[in-house]
């Protein structure tokens, strides 16, 4: 094996140790008044491990950091060690010192973590029997701990969590995948050899069989599709795990007792999304600790335990994969947001939203940032951008809300990003595929629902609400195309909470397609997500909705000499 | 002078230096470094991608990977013309991408010592002269070499077409 390769797997390695490390530490926290000697037991084994084969390697300073780490935690087995929750700050700040110095040294940069020292200097203090002295007035101080999960750190760039740039690379597989995989390829030579013999001395009596073999052949390739597909999936665990953390951070810093308990970790998620969701995820648990969950005076006022609960669950249905963050807390304010949303226009005084209309209001962009929405009766810092990125991986995101109850917010993602559920149409000679998620709905407009030209572009109207018209062949410059918007169809497609309409020549089919990128040999096109294989062999263009507003909206604003 | 170059049929060594793949394009023949290219596929339909360079004429399906094609004519402002089965599209892979040029047919494959290519003339083609590595004598004819790498650099970079 390479160096190289015994490196990469080192980090592999290195990452998952220091992970559970943080895990059972946070156990170990929660169930302090019984510490779990497993659970001690169980961090010495990963920081022994880490220190031997950090040793072994040469990165020193990392050995010198678990060797101090080691320690501590012996006296915690011998029972010397009393497990308060400064101890386990300070076990914590030392697990993210080892982060930081593992990602440097993956970098290969140079430098050490500006808390190095003091780590080490407290975790020291801590065995030379000075105990009294961290416990007691603090004297030695750690460096605001855990910074590294939820917020950009002087050491870390731009706020990226080590974790993530270092699984980017690569993905672990479980071992049963790969076998299935072997298997299912192996049958699929057998088969292959099968068809070829058949075909080799072709008789009539022969064709039966030849097209038994065929259709046989046709399911392995699709369940090999299948399982490959299943190899960019991993566990939602991961994502779920780096929460606990920051929610007991979070928490902590605001006063606020917080539990949370997930379900559905073991729920397998495309790697992209895993690695996409992080942020939405991370920000929706923000949301929920600095404004849904009480402060404990505030709960017993209200007749709660002190203790609020954040749920995060996880679970698979048909294609989807749903995510929910729920808490008990205040729940969101109605008629704060309703007034907001009459102030700055997007409702009118005496309309009657319903509900979801109404808390629908918060993922509007520019809606959350204002004040009064977001400091009192809060959610909304940001739930755009949440929106946003959710809608990137191709999901979506609803709010559900009880006054005092709580609020849950529900995610739904497809299953990977590698596939997506397209609508097929043609514009001239040409096939795009529009994704399924993006389509309100498809007419064909009467000739007076096309009043024609308004001074901005033009409009549908459907159901009373003129609606702009992009000319899909215009954009990409197709002739021949149908023109008259009464010959084709016209697609109402969501872009940012308003409905478009696209003029095409006419709809084809639905179906799964296999996304590809443009950019891996070619460049990023405006308007165009990706290109998918058709069954014919030829490429069509998937297009993108976001793109194509912007692309209409510059052609117009270019004097748009149409 | 002597015949500069030789064919691919006959024995070539290294010492010969390197060996070029031509091909038609209009009344003129072109090489491009046979280091370069990865395959040769005979002409399938083409997806036009929008707003991208006249030249690059669209995308095509090369076992699952998408690449771009550009047509040889457009990049070198010779008239369009209806592609028919002798036409064929030269898979080049130039710095981590894989791009197609769509010719009108393959040639040859010819080995061109150092000393027998010269730079390229300046003789006003409408070729921009940053695509011309040089031009060589094989036999009768004038093969123009193109340099693949300076050829695909606009591609990318440069602006769409204008309106029609």
């Amino acid at each position: 094996m390479s160096h190289d390769a015994t490196l990469e797997m080192f980090f592999e390695e290195a990452a998952d140790l220091v992970r559970d490390c943080e895990a059972a530490l946070l156990r170990l926290e929660q169930a302090s008044s019984e510490p779990d000697p497993g659970l001690v037991n169980r961090i010495f084994r990963n920081v022994h491990t880490l220190k031997g084969s950090s040793a072994m390697l040469g990165f020193d300073r990392l050995a010198g950091v678990a060797h101090a780490l080691e320690d501590v935690l012996v006296r915690m087995r011998k029972g010397e060690q009393a497990i308060t929750p400064l101890l386990v700050d300070t076990l914590l700040a030392s697990v993210d010192v080892l982060r930081r110095l593992l990602e440097r040294a993956r970098q290969g940069s140079a430098g050490e973590p500006e808390d190095l020292e003091a780590t080490l200097t407290t975790l020291r203090a801590l065995t030379v029997g000075a105990a009294a002295h961290v416990g007691g007035n603090g004297s030695v101080t750690i460096p605001a701990g855990g910074a590294g999960l939820f917020g950009p750190t002087p050491d870390e760039g731009e706020g990226q969590d080590p974790d993530r740039s270092a699984e980017a690379t690569t993905v672990r597989v479980s071992i049963e995948k790969v076998d299935s995989l072997v298997n299912l390829v192996g049958e699929i030579v057998i088969t292959q050899s099968m068809i070829d013999r058949l075909v080799a001395d072709l008789a009539p009596d022969r064709v039966a069989q030849l097209e038994q073999a065929v259709a046989q052949m046709d399911r392995h390739a699709r369940e090999l599709h299948e399982r490959v597909m299943a190899v960019r999936m991993l566990p939602i665990r991961t994502v779920f795990s780096r929460c606990q953390r920051l929610v007991r951070d979070l928490a902590h810093a605001q006063g606020k007792q917080v539990v949370l308990e997930t379900s559905g970790e073991d729920t397998e998620v495309d790697k992209g999304v895993i690695e996409q969701i992080a942020d939405p995820l991370t920000h929706l648990l923000r949301n929920a600790i600095d404004h849904g969950i009480e402060t404990p005076e505030a709960r017993r006022l209200a007749g709660k335990p002190e203790v609020g609960s954040l749920r995060l669950r996880a679970y698979q249905e048909g294609g989807n994969i749903h995510l929910e963050v729920a808490d008990d807390g205040r729940g969101l304010d109605r008629e704060r947001i309703a007034r907001k949303a009459v102030q700055v226009g997007l409702l009118t005084a005496d309309a009657r939203a319903t509900d979801d209309e109404i808390f629908g209001l918060i993922f509007r962009p520019g809606f959350s940032t204002a004040e009064t929405v977001s400091q009192v009766s809060g959610r909304g810092v940001g739930l755009d951008v949440v929106r946003r990125n959710i809608e990137t991986l191709g999901g979506s995101v609803t709010v559900h809300t009880e006054p005092a109850r709580g609020t849950t917010f529900h995610i739904r993602l497809p299953l990977t990003l590698a596939i997506l559920d397209g609508q097929s149409l043609r514009v001239g000679s040409q096939t795009y595929v529009l994704p399924l998620t993006a389509i309100v709905e498809s007419v064909r407009p009467r000739p007076e629902q096309v009043p024609g030209a308004l001074t901005d572009g033009e409009v549908v109207v459907i159901r009373g609400r003129a609606l702009p018209m992009i000319r899909l062949h215009h954009l990409f410059d197709i002739v021949p195309a149908v023109e008259d918007p009464a010959q084709g169809i016209v697609v109402l497609v969501e872009h940012e909470g308003r409905d478009v309409a696209l003029l095409v020549d006419e709809l084809l089919g639905q179906q799964p397609v296999v996304i590809k990128g443009l950019e891996a040999n070619f460049q990023k096109v405006a308007g165009v997500a990706g290109a998918t294989i058709l069954s014919d062999g030829g490429v069509a263009l998937i297009l993108d909705v976001p793109g194509l507003v912007a692309l209409s909206r510059a052609r117009s604003g270019n004097g748009g000499g149409r | 002078m002597e015949p500069v170059g030789a064919l691919s049929s006959q024995p070539a060594t290294a010492a010969d230096g390197p060996q070029y793949l031509t091909f038609r394009l209009g009344a003129e023949e072109y090489g491009v470094e046979i280091l370069k290219v990865q395959e040769i596929k005979s002409y399938s339909p083409i997806t036009p991608v929008p707003n991208t360079p006249r030249a690059v004429k669209g995308v095509m399906n090369l076992r699952g990977r998408i690449i771009p094609v550009v047509d040889l004519r457009l990049k070198f402002g010779m008239p369009e013309t209806e592609y028919n089965r002798f036409a064929v599209v030269i898979v080049v892979a130039v710095s981590s991408k894989v791009v197609g040029l769509l010719a009108d047919g393959v040639t040859d494959v010819l080995t061109l010592a150092k000393t027998n290519v010269q730079a390229a003339p300046d003789f006003g083609t409408p070729i921009e002269a940053g695509l011309i590595s040089g031009m060589a004598k094989a036999g009768e004819k004038v093969v123009i070499l193109l340099d693949v790498e300076h050829l695909l650099e606009g591609d990318a970079t440069s602006g769409p077409r204008g309106p029609r």
